[in-house]
């Protein structure tokens, strides 16, 4: 077997056979990716040929016992609490990031580092705990009401998202080159204006980057959204009230619309428009962005 | 000196409202958890409506579902991505297959567990249990796979792949000993977020892997993780021990995590140091 | 030569963590003059520049000691405005840094800092800071591209029209040719020359001949120390220190 590998007589043959492998990979990965985009597009769309694909993407009514649906409710739910997490995660984190690469040296930066990075690899569900524990029932005795809510969604996603975030905007501020800092510090510039004029224009790619990648991670969260929010499906009410975004209804409908029943391709929309929406938005930036290459 | 700092002032309190919030939940979790803390929930199994119950299965399930998931999908992602790198040239074709790869990482598991449900469950009939759930996870995995790997051995300069290319090296050659080598710590640093990813997966498990566990452990037996547990536990749960359950529950599961992510980190570093070798001076000249 | 002094060191030492890179700098710098500092690698040249602009307090574990007058003001006392400093003492760094904005916004990126917000006001501050880099007649009406886009010495000449923007009295310029051709370099010491008069000039260099070329004093440090300074013609043909003579024929045979 050694012998096949060292020797050179079997080179081409081993080379051969290696490019075989790699292009196989590939193209599995690709066609199992393919088959699964399929599954949900064929779904999607034998439901939108029986139901308006208008007044399905855009009513609001969800009703499965009177064969009633429509998605809107959820496309809007979920982009409001996914909006709202984004409201509240994004100005701490690139506090976060600004205070991590421009205040905090070694020890500091690299702990804090740390800590974000152990952060953003606690599980969804320990955040949707958190949320029970502690967000659900302040907003009780805040709002009134039960306190499931898209509001305690938002908020535990923010806090759940704030760890990504913070890590990718670290590393879009750290990409800018100490030379660039000096020449901006030597022509008079303080700390507040070089954060401003020079650091934060030139990391603005990476921090894009970050932006869409945390926006992405909180449109496609269920578990920890889930858990506290509430899950009715008829009708919107309001922050302080309960709702389900795309996800969630996933979720729960799976149980409601087993496969086969007339009304399951729904879910395949449902999970098309996530899909849809969160490729174009990560894909977006494209590659390269805010990557080091050595 | 805190002249037009004010910003960075801001960013520091910022810093520590983040932080705080963010040791809160570990906290709340610590101390719920830690409270009625047994060491018997290691092994025990779980109970459906009496106290007592353990987590020992789902412990089981955590680790063989989550490492074989890997043990499948890394290979075959870090050879697609060997292709993407090494094999084919730079094009606009390329490119895109790299930008789509790269928001592929980030579908949501649902949806990815919806395929696997109306696939797996719906069509090929499988039961709700370990394997199906195992295979649900590794296609989950794969994007991200192709993408780190990716993106590791980009880091690697092109310099020392046409030095190996010029004295001889076959394509094969080349990676294996050469590209594999130098981007392994990248690697290895990634499979441990890559496995704390998947073992907190748990919207993506309860349609193809179940809500419980089987009296004894097989590939065809419902498969019930540590994350899925604490959510049905906390949720839907009928047991009186509930609320600390899940709470021993979640510091299990993160305790694991964290210690994959700690362990890979390691490893990296040991890989890195051994291969720059020792005795690196410290200061140059500074004018 | 002018008589008032512009800049003056005073027992000036500098570490970083326990090594120390200046020892008891003590020199003076006359109002229009350009001071050339030659002298062995690492031994300290840059470390002085920065000094004045205090801009080595940035490098972790630096600590100074001793004083730095500008004008007569002590510009190493705690309560400096450093900014201000900073406007009133420009630097050229070896390698020509462009912001990533263009060669507009890099020009007037200075005046901008310290408040002028006009467009028209603006747009003039840049046109003269470019015709005094000599950089005018190649970039006008291409202001608005990237100024990644320009010739490394072109860019450096950017860099010395960046500085110009803010009016600085003083310019410090740490080895601004080395990183360029023969051609631009030729350059860069045309426009060092023009500057001598209307401000004060301080320049390290590795290039003998440079130094020989462009200023009316200069320094030669070694090991971190002053060994000698004086009229550069003089220098060059009678050092008055042996080390100076040596590290001279070294450096010119």
């Amino acid at each position: 077997m050694k012998a096949f590998f060292s020797s050179p007589r079997t080179y081409p043959q081993i080379d051969r056979m290696w490019r075989q492998i790699v292009f196989a990979a590939a193209f599995s990965v690709l066609a199992l990716l393919t088959l699964m985009i399929l599954v949900l597009l064929f779904g999607a769309l034998s439901f939108l040929r029986h139901h308006g694909v208008i007044s399905t993407l855009l009513g609001r009514e969800w009703d499965p016992g009177r064969g009633q649906l429509q998605i809107g409710l959820f496309v809007v739910e979920s982009a409001v609490v996914a909006g709202l997490a984004m409201l509240v995660a994004v100005p701490f984190g690139l506090g976060v990031a600004i205070f991590g690469t421009q205040v905090a040296v070694g020890f500091e930066r690299h702990g804090l580092r740390w800590t974000l990075t152990i952060a953003s690899a606690v599980p969804s569900v320990a955040y949707g705990w958190w949320g029970l524990a502690v967000v659900v029932p302040g907003l009780r005795g805040l709002g009134g009401g039960s306190g499931y809510s898209l509001l305690a969604a938002g908020l535990v996603l923010a806090l759940m998202i704030l760890p990504t975030f913070s890590v990718l905007a670290m590393e879009a501020l750290s990409q800018v080159p100490e030379d660039w800092h000096q020449a901006s510090l030597a022509l008079g510039a303080n700390d507040d204006q070089n954060l401003v004029r020079l650091v934060l224009p030139a990391s603005l790619p990476g921090l894009r980057l970050a932006f869409l990648t945390a926006l992405a991670r909180a449109v496609g969260e269920t578990m920890a959204v889930q858990m506290v929010i509430g899950g009715t499906a008829a009708r919107f009410h309001g922050l302080f009230g309960p709702g389900a975004t795309l996800t969630t209804q996933i979720l729960t409908d799976m149980a409601i619309l087993p496969n086969g029943s007339s009304d399951h391709g729904v879910l395949d929309l449902m999970a098309m428009v996530l899909f849809v929406g969160v490729t174009a938005m990560t894909g977006w930036v494209g590659y390269g962005q805010g990557r080091a290459e050595k | 000196m805190s002249r037009g700092r004010t910003l960075h002032q801001i960013a520091a309190v910022a810093t520590l409202v983040a932080v705080a919030a963010l040791c809160w939940v570990l906290i709340a979790l610590a101390r719920d958890g830690l409270e009625h803390w047994h060491w018997w929930l290691l092994w025990r199994y779980p109970r459906e409506i009496q106290a007592g119950g353990g987590v020992g299965p789902e412990i089981v399930n955590t680790m063989t579902m989550v490492s074989l998931a890997e043990g499948f999908s890394l290979p075959l992602g870090w050879c697609a991505a060997v292709w993407l790198s090494e094999y084919v040239r730079p094009s606009p074709t390329v490119r895109w297959l790299e930008r789509l790869f790269i928001g592929l990482q980030s579908i949501p598991a649902i949806v990815v567990g919806l395929v696997a449900f109306q696939v797996l469950i719906g069509a090929l009939h499988w039961p709700l249990s370990v394997g199906t759930g195992t295979v649900a996870l590794a296609i989950l995995n794969l994007p991200q796979v192709v993408v780190f790997s990716r993106q590791a051995m980009a880091g690697v300069p092109q310099s020392l792949r046409e030095g190996s290319l010029a004295l001889g090296a076959t394509p094969f050659q080349t990676v294996w000993t050469m590209v594999l080598p130098a981007s392994l710590a990248s690697l290895v640093d990634q499979m441990g977020l890559s496995w704390a990813r998947l073992a907190g997966e748990a919207a993506l498990l309860i349609f193809t892997a179940g809500l419980n566990v089987g009296p004894h452990w097989g590939w065809f037996q419902p498969g019930e993780t540590l994350a899925v547990h604490l959510w049905s536990v906390r949720t839907e749960g009928l047991m009186p021990d509930r609320a600390s359950l899940a709470a021993e529950t979640g510091i299990l599961l993160i305790a694991m995590t964290a210690l994959a992510i700690v362990a890979a980190k390691l490893l990296s570093n040991r890989i890195t140091r051994r291969q720059r070798g020792p005795g690196r001076g410290r200061g140059g000249d500074r004018e | 030569m002018s008589t008032t002094t512009k800049l003056r060191l005073e027992g000036v030492s500098v570490w970083y963590g326990a090594q120390m890179a200046l020892r008891d700098i003590s020199l003076q710098v006359p109002q229009g003059v350009v001071l050339a500092l030659i002298g062995p690698s690492g031994c300290g040249k840059s470390t002085l520049l920065r000094v004045v602009n205090r801009l080595v307090e940035r490098s972790p574990g630096a600590k100074v000691q001793g004083r730095v007058w500008l004008d007569n003001e002590d510009i190493l006392r705690r309560d400096m405005d450093v900014a201000q400093l900073r406007r009133r003492v420009g630097m050229i760094f070896q390698r020509p840094t462009p912001f990533p904005f263009s060669i507009f916004d890099n020009v007037a990126y200075g005046p901008r800092l310290h408040g002028v917000k006009d467009p028209v006001g603006l747009r003039r501050v840049v046109e003269d800071s470019l015709k005094q880099a000599a950089l005018w007649d190649e970039v006008r009406g291409k202001l608005r591209r990237p100024a990644s886009g320009l010739s490394g010495g072109q860019q450096q000449r950017l860099a010395l029209a960046r500085a110009l923007a803010v009016d600085p009295e003083v310019i410090l310029l740490d080895e601004p040719t080395s990183a360029l051709d023969p051609g631009a370099a030729a350059r860069i010491e045309e426009l060092v020359v023009k500057l001598k008069g209307r401000y004060t000039v301080v320049i390290v260099t590795h290039n003998l001949q440079q130094a020989a070329r462009v200023s009316d004093l200069t320094g030669f440090i070694q090991a971190g120390a002053l060994i000698e300074l004086g009229e550069t013609s003089l220098i060059f043909t009678a050092p008055r220190d042996q080390r100076t003579e040596a590290y001279l024929t070294g450096q010119l045979e």
